[in-house]
């Protein structure tokens, strides 16, 4: 019985669900109750990352695994924070988890407490009237930022949440733009990698054939932090081949000079050829490219070396795996208004299961 | 009857007003308010004035005024590819708007988010600077030709965030700054038992305060002549980085201003009713500028006794400024009891 949720249904319930680096429960059960039924077998992963398998032809015993398996990863985990302290006055200091621009924290209202149970609170700011007009124009330091949650004291505060208890941002999931072409929410990055590949399995699982090689499935933890779980997920899979879905920062915006765009929104997945980790195996590469030429599915390389994704763990698993990543172009990444474009999630659905297709006529 | 505190936030919160637009609110404005007044007078001003009257003819007049403007923006620029560049309204703060999320009130209202530099992008050290205004892109997600056929030069543009529950009795989300003592305003007033009532009160919803001119206010109080008056507006509440002498405490009452610029009489007769009511106030210096339109309002026709009463907030020109509905309650508490009382203002 095919179950009742589409891509960007899906998309939005991920992306509205509690899951900075290190808590990614929630987002774990929503994704294992999408995907069980859609794989041969679900693999143990202690480092809490859900794990798929779909078998590939002639290795149709559950303990045999095919010569050649292709990874395809995305990672459940959000930018967020951790609570470093409770004040006499019920305010919750906090330790970034998530670099360091805290321009986009401050005011935002956000969730804390933990995958079970989390309050409301808001990022308080000294009034613009108080603060010296020298200092105005400088960003707040995350020293001088404080969740609000209403407490009023720690006593109260302590109720409900507790040091090393975590926080993301509280944001709607909203259709915007022209006929509603474009998306914004929080943890896009990489909540869209999630729900294209549970479509993907199901849309794999359902066509009744098995590919030439065995897919692996991986939702991984902690990619945010850079303690990536997808470099225990590698090890225990094996794979040959991976491809990583990702988001990447996109400067499609005006005054931004094309050279420095990196991503452009609507113009399809962008392929990265290199980035500060990673080079990537340009072979394969090309092979991907080439099929979503043969197809006319949109698609562009980054124009950027910047960033880095699970590539960096997953190509050195092991004695290496050749490695591909695919990013959906996503303007202000990192904060709690990701925006992405509604075609380049259908774009790099569609280019997946192509080069799926390929692989069930055992074209590489 | 009386509205949910809450709920009367909420609705008045919801409500676009960005300084020079409010009459635009004024039919929602009106089918919320209507209940509570007897009349509504519209303002050349832009300023909302509901009036409640004690049914006796000649009676002394007493104005309750809150500003019903809010900080925004307005567009300057569209660009070709689809993005917005704006003026601000009022004191926006530039640390909390990159990634903020705003509405565009247009030919439709539209969904927009403000760009943020990709990290990238940026240039060492550009994390430490909030970006300048005039540098700011709004992304709609259409594209120049489309975006123009609904927004113009000039169109108003306001923060997103809708009103919601923190722990116990507080409340966040856009324009606390100045919904939250609007709502004190009306639910004094629908509080304010009218066989009782000494006066007849004016509540003055009232326009431009945010751009700094206050002339909602002084117009609507012009033609008005009240004979005495009370500004209520919102106030630090006491938070990190803010000093106890210039801040009240949330959750601990109404503020009662003690400035030079204020009737001292007028605010000791409020300070003792909240005595003799029981309810929970609280006081603060502001020696000479109260921040407020009580300077303005005080210095109408031959001048008005004002006082002025405020609700603490934190986070104060952001759009999650933070509210305890029990200090708006209390707020509304001592406006009722003031409605009954006649004579304050000799």
């Amino acid at each position: 019985m095919k179950q009742d949720w589409t891509t960007l249904s899906l998309l939005e319930e991920l992306s509205c669900a509690f899951g900075p680096s290190g808590c990614e429960d929630a987002v774990a059960d929503i994704i294992r109750s999408r995907i069980a039924m859609y794989c041969d077998e679900l693999l143990p992963d202690p480092m809490g990352g859900v794990l798929a398998r779909i078998r590939g032809t002639g290795v149709l015993e559950a303990d045999t695994v095919s010569p050649r398996r292709l990874m395809l990863s995305c990672h459940m985990d959000e930018v967020g924070f951790m609570i470093r302290s409770i004040t006499e006055e019920g305010l919750l200091k906090i330790a970034s988890m998530c670099g360091n621009d805290t321009r986009v924290l401050a005011g935002r209202r956000v969730l804390v407490g933990n995958a079970a149970f989390q309050v409301r609170g808001v990022f308080g700011v000294k009034p613009l009237h108080l603060v010296k007009s020298a200092d105005r124009g400088n960003a707040l330091d995350i020293d001088e930022l404080y969740v609000d949650i209403g407490a009023g004291s720690r006593e109260a505060a302590e109720e409900v949440v507790h040091a090393g208890d975590f926080g993301t941002f509280e944001s709607d999931f909203v259709f915007f733009g022209r006929d509603g072409g474009y998306i914004k929410g929080k943890a896009l990055d990489d909540r869209l990698g999630c729900a294209i590949l549970c479509s993907i399995m199901r849309r794999v699982y359902e066509m009744g054939s098995r590919p030439a090689c065995d897919l692996y499935f991986a939702f991984t933890c902690r990619e945010e932090l850079g303690i990536s779980g997808a470099r225990t997920a590698a090890y225990r899979i094996d794979p040959d081949y991976a491809i990583i879905l990702e988001a990447t920062a996109a400067g499609d915006i005006s005054g931004t000079p094309e050279y420095r765009q990196v991503a452009r929104l609507g113009m399809g997945g962008a392929l990265s050829l290199m980035d500060r980790s990673t080079i990537y195996d340009r072979p394969f590469t090309d092979w991907i490219l080439e099929t979503a030429r043969a197809e006319s599915i949109p698609c562009q390389i980054k124009q950027y070396v910047s960033g880095g994704n699970d590539a960096a763990h997953i190509h050195k698993s092991r004695t290496g795996v050749r490695c591909a990543a695919i990013s959906a172009p996503a303007r202000y990444i990192h904060t709690a208004s990701n925006v992405v474009a509604k075609k380049d999630i259908a774009s790099i659905e569609q280019l997946l299961m192509a080069v799926i297709s390929r692989l069930y006529n055992g074209d590489k | 009857m009386y509205p949910d505190t809450k709920e009367l936030v909420a609705s008045l919160a919801s409500i676009m007003s960005v300084s020079g637009q409010e009459e635009r609110g004024r039919e929602a404005l009106c089918n919320i308010l209507q209940p509570y007044f007897d009349e509504y007078i519209p303002d050349p001003s832009g300023t909302h004035v509901f009036v409640r009257r004690c049914g006796r003819q000649g009676a002394p007049k007493l104005l309750l005024d809150a500003h019903f403007d809010e900080i925004g923006m307005m567009v300057r620029d569209i660009t070709e590819e689809g993005f917005l560049r704006v003026v601000s309204i009022g004191g926006l703060d530039r640390r909390i708007l990159p990634a903020a999320e705003v509405l565009i009130y247009g030919k439709e209202t539209l969904y927009g988010v403000i760009g943020a530099v990709p990290p990238h992008l940026q240039k060492a050290g550009d994390h430490k600077t909030a970006p300048a205004i005039e540098d700011l892109l709004i992304d709609t997600g259409y594209d120049g030709e489309t975006l123009r056929a609904l927004v113009d030069v000039g169109t108003p543009v306001g923060f997103y965030e809708k009103t919601a529950s923190l722990l116990g009795s507080r409340i966040c989300g856009r324009s606390m700054d100045n919904k939250a003592c609007c709502a004190a305003a009306v639910l004094g007033a629908a509080m304010a038992d009218r066989e009782n009532m000494a006066w007849d009160l004016y509540v003055t919803l009232s326009a431009r305060e945010e751009a700094g001119m206050a002339s909602g206010c002084s117009a609507a109080a012009y033609r008005i002549r009240p004979d005495a008056a009370i500004v209520t507006d919102v106030t630090f509440a006491a938070a990190p980085g803010v000093g106890e002498d210039e801040s009240g405490k949330m959750g601990g009452g109404p503020v009662l201003s003690l400035s030079a610029v204020t009737d001292r009489k007028l605010t000791e007769r409020l300070l003792q009713l909240c005595q003799q009511r029981e309810i929970p106030c609280q006081t603060c210096v502001d020696a000479c500028d109260t921040g407020t339109n009580a300077t303005m309002l005080s210095l109408v026709g031959a001048g008005i006794p004002t006082a002025v009463v405020s609700v603490p907030i934190t986070s104060m020109h952001t759009y999650n400024e933070t509210v305890d509905t029990v200090d708006i309650e209390a707020a509304a508490a001592l406006f009722a009891a003031a409605a009954k009382e006649g004579g304050l203002q000799s």
